[in-house]
């Protein structure tokens, strides 16, 4: 590889990523935008009603949050809520930094990005789809990647100490552990700190070991698919098919949801426009869910 | 601001973003920072394990009787003194050994000034790989007066 195509590579990345200029992209934009500042909004409103005593600025701010959303509908006010979202949760990182979840981190990125880019502009549309694609792959790449670094998958290490330790983890393992391996590893009690050791965690059982390595290659691979165009649209239909089977176990719905909106970004349609009443009704439904107008389905995130 | 400077700062943020979490990774192998934190994409991959901090009162050897230490009681320290050793529990969950007990110790002399020497055990447990055993991992910081 020479100086010359090394110097190029940053440009040829943003290209291969990017798509033609089309009409469907200004409405995903929007879309996006307001699914993000609406997720953001819920997702503070939830962490408001789970706390004994929530602090008073986390009530403040899920108001302001709920005001910002209310503006970004409409095109005069949306850059400048999407600005006030981005303060308000630089604010939020502030405070309960460095005890911050890595999607607080994206959000707060996705959140700058929209608002750095006019969506009314095409070169400003155009940067903002890039920006976020890849931003989207190196969470999707690393989130696999990671997992070979640590190797607490090749045997199954770390989904073994879930089943020991997580009762939901637990509740869909025993179908596919074999019943002694699962009596085993349930045994353990890995929560009692006055137990200087517990293990081991892992197992042999071919499904088990299928699954836990089947999460990596999966992440790692479609990482790849998705920079494609040629790839792209199977990648995007794969990677939500295993974020929807990740979440069905995991029960981090908003992250998943999130995910998911990255995902249809990819796509050369405006599904995001599309798929946004049903998102809306979702996030209804868990807010109804959390202040226990409806039975509650186990959504801890 | 110019397209072409957005494209230019667009295009350093998404490098950072990009190599941020190798580094990371390192800092988690090498200081024990937190894979759950600070953004690495390293979530699941590790168990969150608390860090669970243990205080002993030492008094050095002698001529006629050898060390002693005497673990100290979470219910004989002053309310103060055990929210700091929470938070400095959960900071130290994030950093690692990055962040030392050094001003725990500090306060705890300065609440008990007949303590001569301090111990200061910080554990954490620990999910190795090569063997999926679930272990403890303790370090202690000794301080004398």
């Amino acid at each position: 590889m020479t100086l010359r195509s090394l110097a190029a590579l940053p440009d040829r990345l943003m290209e291969l990523i990017g798509e033609e200029a089309h009409p469907a992209q200004l409405p995903k934009l929007w879309a996006f935008r307001v699914f993000l500042l609406g997720h953001v909004a819920v997702r503070a409103w939830t962490v408001f009603m789970s706390w004994h005593t929530p602090p008073t600025w986390m009530l403040v701010q899920a108001i302001l949050f709920t005001a910002c959303f209310g503006l970004v509908l409409y095109p005069r006010t949306a850059r400048a809520s999407c600005a006030c979202v981005a303060l308000l949760l630089s604010v939020k990182v502030y405070l309960l930094f460095p005890d911050i979840a890595n999607h607080d981190f994206l959000e707060l990125l996705l959140v700058v990005a929209l608002t750095s880019c006019n969506i009314y502009d095409a070169d400003d549309r155009d940067l903002l789809l890039r920006m976020v694609r890849w931003m989207t792959v190196i969470v999707l790449f690393y989130s696999g990647f990671q997992k070979v670094l640590y190797g607490t998958y090749f045997r199954g290490q770390y989904l073994a100490f879930l089943v020991a330790s997580v009762e939901h983890f637990a509740g869909f393992f025993q179908h596919v552990l074999p019943p002694d391996e699962f009596a085993r590893l349930a045994s353990y009690d890995a929560n009692d700190p006055s137990v200087a050791v517990t293990g081991p965690y892992m197992s042999s059982s071919p499904l088990f070991l299928i699954i836990a390595n089947g999460s990596w290659i999966t992440e790692v691979t479609l990482s790849f698919l998705l920079v494609f165009p040629r790839t792209r649209r199977f990648a995007v239909i794969a990677a939500a098919c295993f974020v929807v089977s990740i979440e069905l176990v995991a029960r981090e719905v908003f992250f998943g949801a999130l995910f998911m909106n990255l995902l249809l970004l990819f796509l050369h349609r405006d599904w995001n426009r599309r798929l946004l009443p049903v998102f809306a009704v979702f996030y209804g439904y868990l807010v109804l869910m959390k202040l226990g107008w409806i039975p509650a389905w186990q959504f801890p995130n | 601001m110019k397209a072409l400077h957005k494209e230019r700062i667009a295009r350093w943020v998404l490098l950072a973003f990009a190599i941020w979490p190798l580094v990371h990774h390192v800092l988690v192998v090498r200081y024990e920072i937190s894979p759950w934190r600070l953004f690495g994409w390293s979530m699941y991959c590790h168990p969150r394990t608390p860090v669970g901090v243990q205080l002993y009162a030492v008094r050095a050897a002698s001529a006629e009787q050898p060390e002693r230490r005497r673990p100290i009681r979470m219910k004989e320290l002053p309310q103060s003194l055990g929210e700091q050793i929470d938070r400095f529990a959960k900071r130290r969950a994030v950093y690692g050994i990055l962040l030392r007990p050094d001003k725990m110790a500090q306060a705890v002399f300065a609440h008990w000034r007949r303590m001569k020497g301090l111990d200061i055990v910080v554990s954490r447990f620990h999910l190795k790989p090569s063997t999926g055993m679930y272990e403890r991992h303790s370090r202690t910081y000794t301080y004398w007066r």
